[in-house]
């Protein structure tokens, strides 16, 4: 029992380190004094460092006690009739790779913003923020519910919209982080709805109640296979939005404004992964609906095509990575449907740590590039040559246009959504003068 | 309840303030109104506490839904008062606003109806006075003349068709009996409730709303719609009487309440004036409280009230952060960024986080009733609960879109101009609730769930 | 076009970074029009910011002094005479420029007065009075040019130029690419089935129709319907250029100099560049897209109200007095104001911060008695670089028997060259030369296996490399790659953000040990008849080796007394996550490292030919005497030997002794440059500065592995003994030359020639990058993403950001060079007009010059074109007993010391 009470502590305050780090930055700037930038680099990055060793420990005693999951109540937030909204973690076979993997990489970007960002303007906005993205994903990935998720799904959205803007006083990142948090904003209806369906159809939330028996990636569930389709489908909408898949994709290159660190840890690593760590989750619900599976691999194969046609013809590095990226979580999408969820897990941390250290070494592509030379002994090879192959020249020129354009996915989310939903909205906005206008008569 | 806590707190903002309107103390209007409100904000609170028949001033009571909302009208004008910048706060003006406060604190008070109605038209009385007055827009104070004299008469009426006699002595029209004594009248529900929707600039007679905040500014203007006294008069005199009258399965409200709360919503998506955007988004919570009421269950019902207070709480965070960025760099329209982070670095945090509680951002007091909301709406309306979504991320998108171009953008020129420290305590004492109260709901849960079983109690 | 194509920034691919003037175009105008002329048509800054000067002038970087003396040359005889209220011009001038904060929002300051902040009735007053002032004349509003118009067609633009423009960063390249932008636009665009935007369709008929013609018929005719006339097109066509002026000017320098190009020179022309504009924007215009500039609306002229107010404010004038001034007063005064503008008073502030370092410096020189050393025992050649200025000064102080010169870092060896572990050949000499000769660094002799094996290797790694590179970011590969591969990259990912140094030092270690070293040499010697290869003659010889190390020495003045150890030092940079990296090269390498230089040198002048050649010449070189080609890497204080195996046995104790010196100097030099780096430096001895600076060369995370030329502010031309023992807080290119052995003021010329133009263009490039970073720097590097192998964007889409990014020249000082050169006026003056590109600089002021007498401490500075008297303003010259106790315990900038050093 007490080692029960030693795990769920441990557990406990590997979410908790980031948030109260974050507590203290925010407070501090809150009261309007200002903190030594070492300072809260420093704690930043202890608060993961606890987390790391959190994790490792609470891994570490579950392996000794031989057991598969734990879960950890917190207690009720707030309650009101027979609705309780609880707090609880469970810390499994998924999870706990998963926050080892966020802690450790939040760490390691904490200490490298640490001397990357020594002297910006915002590094304690930037650095509180890291806090806070942080903590939302542990919440996210540590969550026992689908209502804890949510919680820190909301807070990894944010974080993410206000470090794209991080250089404020340009307007492109502005633009570009405020379509970001749109999309992050409409797709995240599909986690919420998620936790409420399920909340009133099986009266609970948690993962605990709700995906019974068999330790992960095992498990099944009670709900019938209409209403898991319903909830996979939103679960996918969700994930679609938050992993950058097709149609949704065009945000991952715009995200490219932040700075390099944010770039790495958001789109390179965690934020794009959490689309599928939900899904990885939802496991049991996906083996109840053959539709939302057989979705789940169209998408994910759909968006491997267009990423890796679009990643080829990108001309800067942070794009190039940033559809690398999207490719790879494509395929994790696909493995997940297909049902191989281990495979699916190994490769997202893969993935994760491959493309971190990519991304963090993006500003030496130069330095690399040249050295590669000179090792080959002559000019890289150039590549792409199978394209003009295989292709007749026409078809060529129009593929390498799309690519180009990024499949024109935003220019046909503008023209047909945002543009046809603003005029009608405008228009509305003048009828409201206008009636204004009319009733009062004369000015 | 010994103390006459709230004759003092209904009487006191009143004297005040038409002391202050005959300009003897012209000098220290604001210490004056500040200790006023300060003693009020007691007294308030400890009437709430106590709850109960006052002792001097029987026509006043407290019970389990006035005892949360009370202390929150006391606390914003505390609020406003402490805020106003100086080119604002003449003793006229907060003279006005002390009584305007006494207004809406004895409509939350008393428990005779018939004073409820007469407060209803008092209650329009200082903006109508103010759009006159100021060199206003002349064209606003007529629409809004329109609206509140039909919405006033409307009220009346329906109140006089439901009532007993309207002579008849103070206890048959007092809200603890209403429930018993009123006659179901369907004429009398359904003007009540359109004067509630014209009260709470509720589709399709929200118009006149944008329109007065387009004309004054975004702080002293909040005491139209935060404290929703709107929603107090539907939970005293229709709800009581609704489901008898127009059946178990005819909703209203709830419908055109979520569709007023997408389409202002929606709206606040193409504002190009930071006035008007938060009309909308003012417009757009206050409608989700109605819808709130209208769920009848439990968890709605206490979700509404819940919703209430925090979007009261976070609106006034939010108006004043407005007003107080408008009373430095002028009226800000939001087709280009401005760039004031630079000079208003604290202001803008206040900014985004009140905004952020607004649209229900979890770790703030926005979120607990807008997740306590949504799963009643979704069991009670479960398609038109879909507009909900609509609502929160567009309004979501409109308060980081507002942040994004009031503060962000090439910095402007100029030295610092943050907040003094009068305000400083004016915002922080909102955005403290607002976390606090987010991080640690149970209590306000708690409260809430007691008034809504206080109003399902008086429910036929 | 030639015109148009001169307000385009002059940078070309970013891998070699060449420093010149930012705003080379403006030369023929003196310093101070040029940058104020320049920074209306761009938008930009011309000086620093009014509060920088203010910040410069509260930490006694500027002395109220020299504010006066600078604001009476501005005012002129008037400067005493009362203008209002019996205060003087100069004061009013001096609160102008150094108190009164103009508010610049009405709103806010209606805020202020009502808030108690502001004065209500000295508002009132100063209303009154300004609107009896004179209207100014016409409101100098900038333009800020471009930002904003049809910036709809910039996406679509910026991608078509990256494509186009790329040099291996994308895997598939642009098809057709081969036949120029306009023609691979044209087909691209004008295929059906497009995005559905109105505009871009019609774009693409438009392409259609007019890919028949020539890229300059298409702009003519594109011109013609937008309704240009021929003498407006230069101005439109400049300003259609400067909108996108990044990439505008990229295609410029490929034109210009496709050999510069990194792996292969697309075929760009500026006139297809600006065809496509043109294309586009006619067909975003017709569609009817508001052509007018949407740049933010500039920033309306403060109120003549608002400055009477702050001004009034400042001076102590009450709100009754300055109501009682008369109608006279508040116009003078109103004139006065609207004259003295905020330029004004920058370009007043800019001549007083000058002026202040100026004297320090001028002082000091003065002040320091020529140092008689004692015979030396070793000479060292550094590059004239002012980062060498550290490390030559520690070495004099550790070893008091090295004797120091500066030169060039190319050493006169302008050549191709090319290493045993490079791929290409590439340009050692300043950007003005084409180098005709080409060197190869081949293995000694019975070495060739090595090196066959050592290129294997190599090769076999770069092919894995170059595989993991492209494939992580492929469909299939990368699948595979990243699932079974990618765990691995966790340990380097941790390993090299949290212990940089050891993890750089294991890996070098495991490439040492698993990759066979080769002991290598220059094939440096041509005979007469060698046939040219690729254009460039294979090696020199020795007629031509005999002139480069006659030349180089003669520049110098080394000519005679040479030590038995001779060393060369070339330097250079390495460092990770800088994409500027080749910034921090020599400069006079153009770019690239001067490593090889030095060696050829050092080879040449042990040829025994050579030598006997020279001995004809009357420059005798003893047989004992040994040349050595040695390398510094200024970001980790590294140094280097080359050709150790031809070094004399009787000298192998020597080049030891010298090694341990220079060991010492560099563990000093590496602590004097931690001190302006964000570390405890107080705490650090040289061993630990050491391990510092080389972890900042290798550290992923580290913006500023070195400040590269920042600071720099002046060059001193003449013997190391007039600034020997001199303090000079590695600002100072040291360029040693000897007005002794110059009988004809030849020398002199070649020196100005070659050192003018490349010390100007480092100052004044770091002047523009520090004064406006948005304009003529590239902002915060940290954004920064590489584009194409040519340049860096801000974020995804961004036009290339040219110029210095802030964290290189954060710590910089904005000051035009000082140029001291030991000489008489005359000789220099005559030295400065012999070469056209000098004398323009010097004539036009951007840059200083004084003069030093060599045979006096008598100094002149060059004022309006004539050399007038300068008088020392103190005569006494601080001194300590190190460097160490100068500078330690101190982060900003350090005036000049004489530095008596103790015993070794």
């Amino acid at each position: 029992m007490t080692l029960d009470l030693l795990a769920s502590l441990l557990a406990t305050s590997v979410v908790a380190a980031p948030l109260a780090a974050f507590a203290m930055l925010g407070l501090v700037r809150l009261f309007g004094r200002s903190t030594m930038e070492r300072w809260s680099s420093r704690l930043v990055a202890a608060g993961f460092g606890l987390g790391v060793v959190g994790t490792v420990a609470t891994a570490l005693l579950l392996y000794v006690d031989g057991r598969d999951a734990l879960v950890v109540h917190l207690g009720t937030w707030f309650s009101a009739g027979d609705y309780a909204f609880r707090v609880t973690l469970l810390l499994d076979r998924l999870s706990l790779p998963f926050m080892f993997l966020a802690t450790v990489l939040c760490g390691t970007i904490a200490a490298f913003s640490a001397r990357y960002l020594h002297r910006e303007a915002g590094h304690r906005r930037f650095m509180t923020l890291l806090c806070l993205f942080g903590a939302g994903v542990l919440l996210v990935t540590s969550a026992g519910s689908f209502d804890v998720a949510y919680a820190g799904w909301e807070l990894v959205g944010l974080t993410s919209a206000l470090l794209v803007a991080f250089f404020h006083e340009r307007e492109a990142p502005l633009v570009h982080g405020l379509w970001t948090f749109a999309v992050y904003r409409v797709c995240d209806v599909g986690l919420l709805l998620t936790a409420i369906l399920i909340h009133s159809w099986a009266g609970t939330a948690e993962y605990g109640e709700l995906l019974l028996g068999g330790a992960w990636p095992g498990g099944s569930t009670s709900l019938g296979a209409t209403k898991a389709t319903a909830v996979c489908l939103l679960l996918l909408f969700a994930a679609v939005g938050k992993s950058a898949q097709v149609p949704l994709s065009g945000w991952l290159p715009r995200a490219m404004e932040g700075p390099t660190p944010s770039s790495a840890i958001f789109y390179g690593a965690l934020s794009v992964h959490l689309g599928a760590y939900v899904l990885l989750r939802a496991g049991p619900l996906l083996d109840q609906s053959p539709l939302a599976s057989s979705l789940l691999v169209a998408v994910g194969l759909a968006t491997a095509l267009h990423a890796t046609l679009v990643g080829r013809v990108q001309t800067d590095v942070k794009c190039a990575l940033a559809y690398a990226s999207m490719t790879q979580v494509a395929i994790i999408f696909v493995e997940i449907g297909l049902g191989f969820r281990f495979l699916a897990l190994v490769h997202l941390m893969a993935h994760a740590a491959l493309r971190t250290l990519q991304f963090l070494r993006a500003p030496s592509f130069l330095h690399e590039h040249h050295q590669l030379e000179s090792a080959m002994g002559h000019h890289l090879a150039r590549t792409g040559r199978h394209f003009e192959r295989l292709l007749p020249e026409r078809s060529q020129r129009w593929l390498y246009r799309l690519a180009l354009e990024r499949g024109y996915h935003d220019t046909l989310l503008e023209v047909w959504c945002v543009r046809p939903v603003l005029g009608v909205l405008r228009w509305l906005d003048r009828r409201e003068h206008a009636l204004v206008r009319w009733l009062g008569g004369r000015a | 309840m010994s103390v006459p806590w709230l004759t003092l707190a209904v009487l006191l903002p009143g004297l005040a303030g038409v002391l202050l309107l005959r300009s003897s103390l012209a000098a220290r209007a604001r210490v004056v109104a500040v200790v006023v409100c300060s003693a009020v904000l007691f007294a308030a609170v400890a009437a709430a506490r106590a709850q109960g028949t006052d002792p001097w001033l029987p026509l006043l009571a407290v019970d389990a839904l006035s005892a949360l909302l009370l202390p929150f009208v006391a606390l914003l004008c505390a609020m406003l008062v402490l805020a106003a910048p100086r080119a604002w706060a003449s003793p006229g003006a907060l003279g006005r606003l002390l009584i305007n406060e006494s207004i809406l604190m004895a409509a939350f008070a008393v428990s005779d109806l018939r004073w409820l109605g007469v407060l209803w038209i008092a209650s329009y009385g200082p903006v109508v006075h103010a759009l006159y007055t100021d060199d206003a827009d002349r064209r606003v104070a007529r629409v809004f003349l329109l609206y509140s004299g039909a919405s006033s008469a409307a009220f009346t009426t329906g109140l006089l068709l439901m009532g007993p006699h309207p002579l008849a002595d103070s206890a048959s029209w007092s809200f603890f009996v209403w429930q018993d004594l009123a006659q179901p009248s369907v004429a009398g529900v359904a003007l009540v409730l359109t004067a509630v929707l014209l009260r709470k600039a509720s589709l399709p007679f929200h118009s006149w709303l944008p329109a007065v905040f387009d004309v004054r500014p975004t702080g002293p203007v909040l005491l139209l719609i935060a404290p929703m006294l709107g929603a107090y008069s539907l939970v005293r005199v229709a709800l009581p009487m609704m489901r008898s009258v127009l059946g178990e399965h005819v909703f209203v409200l709830g419908p055109l309440s979520l569709l007023t709360a997408a389409y202002a919503a929606g709206l606040g998506l193409v504002q190009q004036d930071l006035r008007r955007l938060c009309a909308w988004l003012a417009v757009s919570q206050s409608a989700l409280v109605l819808v709130g009421l209208e769920c009848a269950q439990g968890d709605g019902l206490t979700g509404g009230v819940v919703v209430w207070l925090s979007a009261g709480l976070s609106l006034t965070g939010l108006g004043i952060a407005a007003w107080l960025i408008e009373s430095r760099h002028g009226r800000l329209s939001l087709e280009r960024h401005h760039g004031l982070y630079r000079r208003s670095p604290l202001l803008a945090l206040v900014f985004l986080l009140c905004g952020l509680s607004l649209v229900g951002f979890p770790g703030m007091v926005g979120f607990v009733g807008g997740d306590l909301l949504l799963r009643a709406v979704l069991e009670s309306f479960p398609l038109a609960g879909v507009l909900l979504f609509v609502t929160t991320a567009a309004n979501g998108f409109s308060i980081l879109r507002a942040f994004f171009r009031v503060f962000y953008g090439a910095p402007q020129a100029g030295g610092v101009v943050d907040l003094v420290p009068r305000e400083r305590v004016a915002l922080l004492v909102p955005l403290v609730l607002v976390l606090w109260q987010g991080l640690h709901p149970a209590p306000l849960v708690n409260a809430g769930a007691e008034a809504a079983r206080v109003i399902l109690l008086r429910t036929r | 076009m030639k015109h148009c194509a001169k307000v385009l920034p002059a940078q070309g691919p970013i891998g070699i970074f060449v420093h010149h003037n930012t705003l080379h175009a403006y030369e023929p105008l003196p310093f101070e029009q040029g940058v104020e002329e320049a920074a209306r048509r761009y938008g930009a800054e011309p000086y620093w910011s009014l509060a920088g000067y203010r910040a410069a002038l509260a930490q006694g970087r500027i002395a109220e002094r020299d504010l006066e003396v600078e604001l009476r040359r501005e005012l002129g005889d008037a400067a005493d005479e009362p203008l209002a209220f019996g205060v003087s011009r100069l004061e009013l001038a001096r609160l102008l420029a150094v108190e009164v904060e103009r508010e610049p929002s009405l709103a806010t300051f209606e805020w202020m007065l009502t808030e108690g902040r502001a004065e209500p009735l000295l508002w009132q007053a100063a209303l009154g009075a300004a609107r009896r002032t004179p209207p100014s004349s016409t409101a100098d509003v900038q333009l800020a040019r471009g930002a904003g118009t049809l910036a709809q067609v910039h996406p679509v633009l910026i991608r078509l130029c990256a494509a186009f423009l790329d040099q291996g960063v994308a895997y598939w390249t642009l098809p057709a690419l081969d036949a120029g932008f306009f023609a691979a636009t044209a087909r691209l665009l004008s295929l059906p089935f497009g995005p559905p935007i109105e505009w871009l369709r019609a774009a693409g008929q438009s392409f259609l129709e007019l890919a028949q013609l020539d890229s300059g018929d298409v702009v003519l005719t594109c011109l013609d319907e937008l309704g240009v006339h021929e003498p407006d097109w230069v101005d439109y066509v400049s300003e259609r250029l400067l909108a996108l002026p990044g990439w505008a000017g990229m295609f410029h320098q490929l034109e210009q100099r496709p050999d510069r190009a990194p792996v292969h020179a697309p075929p760009a022309t500026l006139m297809d560049f600006l065809a496509v504009r043109l294309v586009l924007e006619r067909a975003l215009l017709r569609a009817g897209a508001d052509g007018s500039s949407a740049s933010p609306s500039p920033a309306a002229p403060p109120e003549p109200a608002f400055t009477l107010y702050a001004l009034a404010r400042a001076a102590g004038v009450t709100a009754s007095r300055l109501a009682a001034l008369d109608d006279d007063g508040c116009v003078r005064l109103g004139r006065f104001i609207t004259r003295f503008d905020e330029v004004v008073a920058r370009r007043v502030f800019q001549r007083a911060y000058e002026r202040r370092y100026r004297i320090e410096v001028l002082d000091a020189l003065a002040a320091h008695p020529p140092f008689a050393p004692p015979p030396p025992r070793f000479q060292l050649v550094f590059c004239i670089d002012e980062r060498e200025e550290s490390i030559r000064r520690h070495l004099e102080e550790v070893a008091p028997d090295c004797e120091t010169f500066g030169t060039p870092g190319y050493f006169g060896v302008a050549m191709y060259y090319k290493g045993i572990d490079d791929a290409h050949p590439r340009p050692l000499c300043p950007i003005a030369i084409t180098p005709a000769h080409e060197v190869d660094e081949r293995p000694r002799a019975g070495r060739a296996k090595r090196l066959e094996r050592r290129v294997a290797q190599r090769h076999a790694l770069g092919v894995v490399a170059a595989g993991a590179h492209v494939g992580s970011r492929t469909f299939l590969r990368g699948t595979v790659w990243t699932t079974f591969m990618g765990l691995y990259s966790a340990v380097p990912l941790v390993t090299r953000v949290l212990f940089p140094r050891a993890t750089a030092a294991l890996r070098s270690h495991v490439s040492a040990l698993s990759m066979p070293r080769v002991e290598t040499e220059l094939a440096l010697e041509r005979r007469e008849h060698d046939a040219p290869r690729h254009g460039h003659w294979c090696g020199f010889t020795v007629a031509e080796m005999t002139d480069i190390v006659e030349s180089e020495l003669v520049n110098i003045g080394l000519v005679r007394d040479f030590t038995r150890l001779v060393a060369f030092v070339g330097h250079g940079s390495h460092s990770l996550n800088n994409p500027h990296e080749s910034a921090h090269d020599c400069g006079a390498c153009g770019g690239g490292h001067g490593a090889a230089n030095a060696r050829a040198l050092a080879q040449m002048a042990n040829h025994p030919a050579v030598r006997a050649r020279l001995a004809e010449r009357g420059i005798a070189i003893e047989p004992s005497t040994h040349f050595l080609g040695a390398f510094h890497d200024s970001c980790d204080d590294a140094i280097e030997f080359f050709d150790l195996p031809d070094v004399p046995d009787s000298l192998g104790t020597e080049v030891t002794l010298l090694a341990s010196r220079l060991d010492r100097a560099r563990g000093m030099n590496a602590l004097e440059r931690c001190r302006r780096f964000d570390v405890p430096h107080h705490r650090l001895g040289p061993e630990s500065a050491l391990r510092h600076v080389e972890a900042r060369a290798e550290d992923l995370a580290q913006p500023r592995p070195e400040y590269g030329h920042a600071t720099n502010a002046v060059c001193v031309i003449g013997r190391r003994a007039r600034t020997r023992g001199l303090f000079l807080d590695r600002r100072a290119f040291l360029m040693s030359y000897d007005p002794t052995t110059d009988q004809d003021g030849a020398i002199l010329t070649r020196v100005l020639a070659s050192v003018v133009p490349v010390g100007a263009g480092i100052n004044l490039e770091y002047y523009f990058s520090f004064v406006d970073q948005k304009h003529y720097g590239s902002g915060t590097k940290l954004p920064h993403n590489i584009t194409g192998l040519v340049g860096v964007m801000d974020g995804h889409a961004s036009d290339l950001r040219t110029g210095l990014p802030w964290q290189m020249v954060e710590i910089h000082e904005p000051v035009r060079l000082l140029a001291v050169i030991e000489a008489d006026p005359d000789r220099v003056l005559a030295a400065a007009q012999a070469t056209p590109s000098v004398w323009r600089l010097v004539k036009n002021q951007w840059l200083q010059v004084a003069t030093l007498a060599p045979d006096s401490s008598a100094i002149h500075l060059l004022d309006d074109g004539r050399f007038v008297p300068y008088v020392p303003e103190r005569d006494e010259l601080g001194v300590q007993a190190s460097s160490l106790a100068i500078f330690s315990n101190h982060r900003g900038p350090i005036a000049p010391v004489r530095v008596v050093a103790g015993p070794p």
